[in-house]
């Protein structure tokens, strides 16, 4: 299992006790320990996600997630990468979508390496990219300053709280959230989709 | 004829002044537009001029689109159909109708979004996020951000009623304010100095106000006057920190024009009086009447087809009454609202639903905006 899917491993404890998506035969494109049917469970989480339900989409690519041959599915990445979005797991879609750009470069596939990048620009103009200074210790506190928060933006904050950041198109570090009204240290600001934001004491501010 | 009802038509013909003057700009006229009607104008409480409207295409899919005044130009923005944008693409809350719009602070706004046979409540401030936990469908939401609270009127089992919500997620101190089997409550209008509540409420024997104060577990009758129960009540908006109500209402069966043409009203001290007779209301539900940013001048539309239903203004306090020439034709409905400009003074700014586009060829409800006044690079 790679180590980008261990931290499924509770989910996968729960499908199995739920019996929930079937495994499937060895016939497979599943590779090395994997016994599922890559395709048909691909399939079937689009399928999911076509009828509006994520979540169960989600029990499907994270089952897959343990197998080798996922890993290197431009088609598993793609769901992957829509399903987390839909989750508003934004760093893990954006994850799934460098991904998919790197093995379409790497695999020499000019027509899906463009169909990459423009998805990854989209996926910039949708979003908030919070920047910051790798080598800056402390950072401005940020909290959700809206009427209605949700899970996702919890965890999305969460990421920044603990540093877990990505790296953007052109190199920069940072964390993806959603648009809406955020609190930087004690000014609130309304961050609007396509906009970058720097997080640092160095300079807070807004960069176009 | 009831007495005070005559004395209210009496006292309706204020003295006429002088025009009011205004330069518009024509804002619905853009590519994201076509095919598509403006309706239900709403001012945001923010610094700069900004404002929510409906537009609405001939599936009667119903879509937000946020207008943004900065410096002398305007920026648009429209209220996504889902979180995701991958979802929206592939066509989620396609066929929505998102409408009622009402501003939380300057930069974020709740509103009312039916697809597929559900009514949620939504809160928009970058990405659409649902308030969940709420057991009816909703109709219509009304904010009173400085305490928090949030009115709404929802359908449930026990019937359309209206709910006082605040607290974690809106959901943790949810206040059922009428239980009504046989009434609708709409038209609700909160004035956030007092956090106290006004709304119409409709029955088989009429239309009437109700009020509910700040710390009141239960609504209570609303204000009235003699003469008032004739009428039946459109809409109502609460001058802002007084106790003075404007409402749009039906002019009364047995009198010139009864039972279809609408009037303004002003209910105050006990007493109601006519603002403006032939007030024009666009279909469907009615607008809350126009009131300025002093709350002193009320906006309406004219009743006049022959003259393009011209829009005026009326000073409640003194019964004066302006025309205002905007250069817009077949006037549907307006919303006004005040913005400071750089050395603080408040402008007034109003926004014109009117039939055409500026050239006139356009037979579409169009969005006009801007100030009653000077306003630096408008």
């Amino acid at each position: 299992m790679r180590p980008e899917a261990s931290r499924f491993v509770p989910l996968l404890v729960l499908m199995l006790l739920v019996g929930c998506p079937k495994s499937g035969g060895t016939g497979g494109s599943g590779g090395g320990d994997c016994f599922r049917d890559l395709g048909g469970d691909l399939a079937t989480a689009r399928k999911r996600l076509e009828k509006g339900k994520p979540q169960e989409a989600r029990l499907y690519v994270e089952a897959l997630s343990g197998c080798d041959a996922a890993w290197e599915s431009q088609d598993y990445l793609d769901v992957a990468g829509r399903v987390s979005e839909e989750l508003g797991d934004l760093n893990g879609s954006w994850r799934a979508a460098k991904a998919a750009l790197q093995l379409a470069v790497h695999d020499g596939d000019g027509e899906a390496a463009t169909k990459w990048e423009a998805q990854l620009r989209i996926f910039s103009e949708r979003y908030v990219w919070l920047e910051v200074f790798e080598d800056e210790r402390e950072r401005p506190p940020i909290r959700y300053a809206g009427a209605v928060v949700d899970d996702a933006t919890l965890r999305q904050l969460e990421d920044v709280a603990q540093g877990r950041i990505l790296r953007s198109s052109s190199g920069g570090a940072g964390f993806w959230i959603f648009p809406g009204r955020y609190k930087v240290g004690s000014i609130v600001h309304t961050l609007e989709a396509g906009q970058t934001f720097r997080l640092s004491y160095r300079k807070e501010g807004v960069t176009p | 004829m009831n007495l005070a009802l005559l004395a209210a038509l009496l006292l309706s013909h204020p003295a006429q002044a002088a025009e009011v003057q205004a330069q518009l700009r024509v804002v619905s006229d853009v590519p994201e537009m076509v095919g598509k009607q403006v309706q239900s104008p709403v001012w945001a409480p923010s610094t700069a001029p900004r404002l929510v409207h409906e537009m609405t295409d001939r599936d009667k899919t119903t879509l937000l689109r946020i207008v943004r005044v900065e410096g002398g130009e305007t920026k648009a923005t429209s209220v996504p159909g889902a979180r995701s944008g991958r979802l929206e693409s592939l066509g989620a809350g396609a066929e929505r109708a998102d409408t009622g719009a009402a501003w939380w602070d300057e930069g974020s706004l709740f509103f009312v979004r039916a697809v597929g046979g559900k009514s949620s409540l939504h809160y928009f401030d970058g990405v659409p996020r649902e308030v969940t936990g709420l057991p009816g469908r909703v109709l219509e939401v009304a904010t009173d951000s400085g305490r928090g609270h949030l009115f709404v009127t929802m359908e449930d089992e026990g019937g359309l009623d209206l709910h006082r919500m605040s607290g974690q997620g809106f959901i943790e101190e949810r206040r059922r304010l009428t239980r009504s089997q046989h009434e609708v409550e709409n038209s609700l209008s909160v004035d956030r100095r007092s956090g106290e509540i006004t709304y119409v409420r409709t029955s088989q024997e009429g239309t009437r106000l109700g009020h509910a104060e700040l710390e009141d577990v239960s609504a209570q009758e609303g204000p009235t006057a003699p003469g008032l129960s004739n009428y039946e009540l459109l809409s109502v908006a609460s001058v802002q920190g007084e106790s003075a109500k404007v409402m749009y209402a039906r002019v009364p069966a047995g009198m010139p024009d009864g039972g279809s043409s609408h009037v303004l009203l002003q209910l105050v001290d006990g007493k109601v009086s006519v603002l403006a007779p032939g007030a024009f209301l666009p279909p469907g539900l009615a607008p809350s009447p126009a009131l300025g940013p002093e709350g002193t001048w009320v906006y309406y539309v004219l009743a006049d087809a022959a003259g393009g239903n011209p829009i005026r203004r009326v000073n409640r306090r003194t019964g004066v009454s302006e025309a205002l020439d905007l250069g817009t034709r077949f006037n549907q409905e307006i919303s006004v609202s005040g913005y400071a400009d750089a050395s603080g003074k408040m402008v007034p700014w109003i926004a014109v639903v009117a039939v055409g586009d500026a050239e006139g060829d356009d037979v579409r409800n169009h969005l006009y905006m801007g100030p009653l006044g000077a306003w630096p690079g408008w």
